[in-house]
């Protein structure tokens, strides 16, 4: 059930007997700015660690010790040309407990709290506090280089949108924005924030669905400037293949390949798409899990990925350095087999069965229903769960072939090992 | 079938012991799509050392067999395992721990078949040196890619501190050279030991009639021949009590941007399986959370002074024949956090004594989580382990937390939180150049 509660704010209440545990979700919405990211990501961290009502980690951890272990945590993620900054909080169902408090209610109060009285003295945010989660940040942006897998896939996003710096950061900032931020500036932002973003509101369990709307009613939400917001970005086809590389000491390379592929969340080609990538690199019974682990035992792994919201596939592997030139001319080769429907039926109706399964499991998820809540607010294409099914077993030999030509290599990024 | 009520979760778990040995426990989930199901066997990374089923005499394997055998166990004469699992759309997968090696699926249709592959290719080995030969390049990529992973070496660095003398202390995978020693032979031996029904368990969790699950199941073991179960002999050297093996403290040089730092506190007394061991797990888990937890004096303390940050977390691994604990985080000053935490640990008595108020708060937060982990098909099987706790599930571990008193933890510091049993490892950033 969805209704609106200011131009902008939607509440949606998702009843379901299914899982123990109720979870209530905050996401507010915004175009994706270059300027704005680092700011959200900090915001994030501190919102998660402080408020007026619980001014230290300790406080904060009391309050949800004493709601039975109440899982709270605050985020930020890019989707598109869209940035979210995102609080989460899931409270047991006071029924499997030998207890009278009202846990459902007392979550939506605290995350109430944390986002209407933020811990603020004359118009800026504690300078101990922000000082604090300012070093945490840059601590773990930097930390995030020894990651090689997401270190290269991080060089990979920022040659893929060399256009467009807002698309080339990660979600969470980078360390030479964090040096310039104050205070009082980050302050004066959630104000922003707060007035202009767009606000979705997910409850998701076995919940009262009028007491918590009045709940969320008592806020008193103002409209929003706007009512929607661009959903998808579109990536620009180069035509050519350019790579980058770079040396580490390390005992495993990484090659890591962007490609142009135009197809959107739940446009026409979108089905299609999705089982293409099942079997280009996106399961076990994959092209490349087949050829270029299996057969040719030269990865550990090697697999592919979708990005619909902005028109990207992408392949990543972990290889051997010396068998890159083999390791590139085995993957291009999957690609030309499936352009040229060098593929049983047999496969495909297995990889249909995967992606069913996949989406069904998925169903026994709590944040699922919150996430597709999310999506769908955003695209405004939803479906029912029968007609997904539908539409994937719908799909035909000849549209995974058409997708497979839409697909454009486009840049790579390696990784070396060896001697720095 | 022993049927076994939890009123407080509304949940029932059906659990029962086949001909040939197998124990089997099924729970049913009211509204989920998914059926989750994990057969295990009682064979981990530390037991490279044992009398061969059919033999007489002790022989040391290479290490990583385990680990090697799992990856195997897929791949047949003439189809591979996952391509089965594939055209009855389930998602497959196995995982090798110090003390049991795991196959599992998870699959919202064709329960039936998804099952008796299970059961069929874990049941069926077929190793030639060929594809033995073929495995070890695949297995040197996945060796590779941990060393090159910072937490794993401090991880593993740490319980080479703890366990100098003890199979514990190699990697799951073993290593390249030790891999390149292993023989289709070999795997036969290490399966015809470890894989008998007796020393296994299969665990099915999810949307499932337990009658029709149990009855698929028993016909399906009912069609196999087992030899006789063979008692199973394993070289385990015996945890030294005084801890003067331990090594005290060690450090790597790492091109990481921060150095890391992990204190081990290693088990010295034994701990009884069953019930016992599920209320120790529980024990110690409180005191940690006393100690350190996010409710604690001791933690805003180190976080506000900057000693440690979001990245500092604790972990209490148990399991058969051995039990530690670790603290690790990153940190610009290793002498420092490693001073700060040893000092928490000494003086313990000062986090515990009195704080009866604050064990009440971690015993709720506790016993809220095991809600949690209701919800969650993997965590109520994956947390089930026969050899170490006996019988019991998740839903035992509610009554459990909750009969633990102050004196239980005191008790439980008392023995633990020794000096002797403390130890430091570090891995300090390469120097830049």
């Amino acid at each position: 059930m969805q209704v609106q509660l200011a131009k902008g704010v939607r509440l949606t209440t998702v009843t379901s007997h299914q899982f123990k545990t109720n979870q209530i979700i905050v996401n507010f919405r915004a175009p994706l700015k270059r300027d704005e990211i680092t700011k959200r990501a900090l915001l994030s961290n501190l919102l998660e660690t402080s408020s007026a009502d619980y001014p230290d980690q300790r406080a904060l951890a009391h309050a949800l010790a004493a709601m039975f272990g109440a899982a709270f945590g605050a985020g930020v993620s890019r989707k598109g040309p869209t940035h979210s900054l995102q609080l989460a909080i899931t409270v047991p169902n006071e029924r499997y407990l030998a207890t009278d408090q009202a846990l459902t209610a007392s979550a939506i109060d605290f995350l109430q709290k944390i986002i209407y009285r933020p811990l603020v003295k004359d118009q800026q945010f504690d300078q101990a506090t922000f000082d604090r989660q300012v070093t945490n940040l840059q601590a773990s942006i930097e930390s995030l280089a020894d990651d090689k897998q997401y270190y290269a896939a991080q060089k990979l996003n920022e040659a893929l949108f060399v256009a467009d710096a807002a698309q080339q950061v990660p979600s969470f900032g980078t360390v030479a924005d964090l040096g310039t931020l104050s205070a009082t500036d980050l302050y004066a932002y959630y104000q922003t924030v707060l007035a202009t973003n767009q606000i979705d509101i997910i409850v998701m369990g076995d919940v009262d669905v009028e007491a918590v709307t009045t709940q969320w009613r008592q806020v008193g939400f103002k409209d929003r400037p706007t009512d929607r917001l661009t959903a998808f970005y579109q990536h620009q086809n180069t035509g050519h293949y350019v790579e980058t590389s770079e040396q580490q000491a390390l005992s495993q390379a990484k090659l890591n390949l962007g490609y142009d592929l135009p197809v959107f969340y739940r446009d026409n080609h979108y089905y299609a798409a999705l089982v293409f990538n099942e079997l280009f690199g996106g399961s076990p019974l994959s092209k490349l899990f087949m050829n270029v682990r299996e057969k040719a035992s030269l990865a550990y792994y090697a697999s592919s990925s979708l990005d619909t919201f902005r028109g990207v596939l992408k392949v990543q592997a972990g290889i051997d350095g010396k068998n890159h030139d083999q390791v590139l001319q085995i993957i291009d080769d999957q690609l030309t087999a499936i352009k040229n429907g060098e593929f049983t039926d047999e496969l495909v109706d297995q990889l249909k069965l995967g992606l069913i399964n996949d989406f069904e499991s998925s169903l026994d998820s709590q944040r699922t229903f919150a996430i597709q809540a999310l999506i769908d607010d955003l695209t405004q294409r939803q479906v029912s769960d029968d007609e997904w099914l539908q539409q994937i077993q719908a799909v035909t030999r000849e549209q995974i072939q058409a997708v497979a030509q839409l697909v454009t290599l486009n840049d790579g990024f390696f990784l070396n090992g060896g001697a720095a | 079938m022993q049927v076994k009520q939890y009123e407080q979760f509304n949940e029932t778990s059906y659990q029962t012991k086949l001909d040939n040995g197998l124990t089997v426990t099924l729970l049913p989930k009211a509204g989920f799509h998914k059926t989750y199901a994990v057969f295990t066997t009682n064979y981990g990374s530390i037991d490279n050392t044992f009398v061969p089923a059919g033999e007489t005499e002790m022989r040391r394997f290479p290490d990583g067999i385990a680990h090697f055998l799992e990856h195997k166990m897929f791949e047949k004469a003439d189809h591979d395992a996952f391509q089965t699992f594939g055209k009855y759309g389930a998602s497959a997968n196995a995982f090798t721990s110090f003390t049991r090696t795991s196959y599992l699926f998870s699959a919202t249709q064709h329960l039936r078949e998804n099952l008796e592959t299970l059961l069929d290719f874990v049941q069926d080995p077929y190793f030639t040196p060929a594809t033995v030969e073929k495995e070890k390049g695949i297995i040197g990529q996945e060796i590779e890619m941990y060393n090159d992973d910072p937490s794993w070496r401090l991880y593993f660095g740490m319980i080479g501190n703890l366990y100098p003398n003890h199979p514990l202390q190699y990697d799951i995978a073993g290593t390249t050279e030790s891999i390149a020693k292993i023989t289709a032979d070999d795997l036969y031996a290490a399966y015809r030991t470890f894989y008998h029904p007796e020393n296994m368990t299969l665990f099915v969790v999810g949307k499932l009639d337990p009658d029709e699950v149990l009855d698929w199941v028993t016909a399906n073991q009912a069609a196999k021949h087992f030899d006789a179960f063979q008692p199973i002999e394993r070289k385990i050297p015996a945890t030294v009590t005084d801890g003067h093996d331990i090594m005290p403290y060690r450090m790597i040089d790492m091109p990481v941007s921060r150095a890391k730092s992990i204190i081990g506190v290693k088990g010295l007394a034994p701990i009884e399986a069953g019930p016992a061991a599920l209320k120790y797990r529980a024990g110690v888990n409180v005191l940690l959370e006393l100690l350190f937890g996010d409710t604690s004096k001791n933690y805003l303390r180190l976080y506000d002074e900057g000693i440690i940050d979001d990245t500092f977390g604790y972990d209490f691994e148990l399991q058969n024949g051995f039990n530690f604990v670790t603290f690790s985080g990153e940190t610009n000053q290793p002498e420092k956090f490693d001073a700060a935490i040893i000092a928490v640990l000494e003086n313990w008595s000062q986090a515990v004594e009195g704080q009866a108020d604050l064990l009440a708060m971690v015993k709720k937060e506790m016993i809220g989580r095991c809600v949690f982990m209701a919800n969650s098909l993997e965590a109520i099987a994956n947390r089930y382990d026969q050899r170490l706790f006996g019988n019991t599930t998740l839903f035992d571990e509610p009554a459990t937390i909750a009969s633990l008193t102050l004196d239980d933890i005191k008790a439980i510091a008392q023995q633990l939180l020794t000096s002797q049993a403390i130890s430091e490892y570090q891995i300090r950033p390469t120097s830049k150049h």
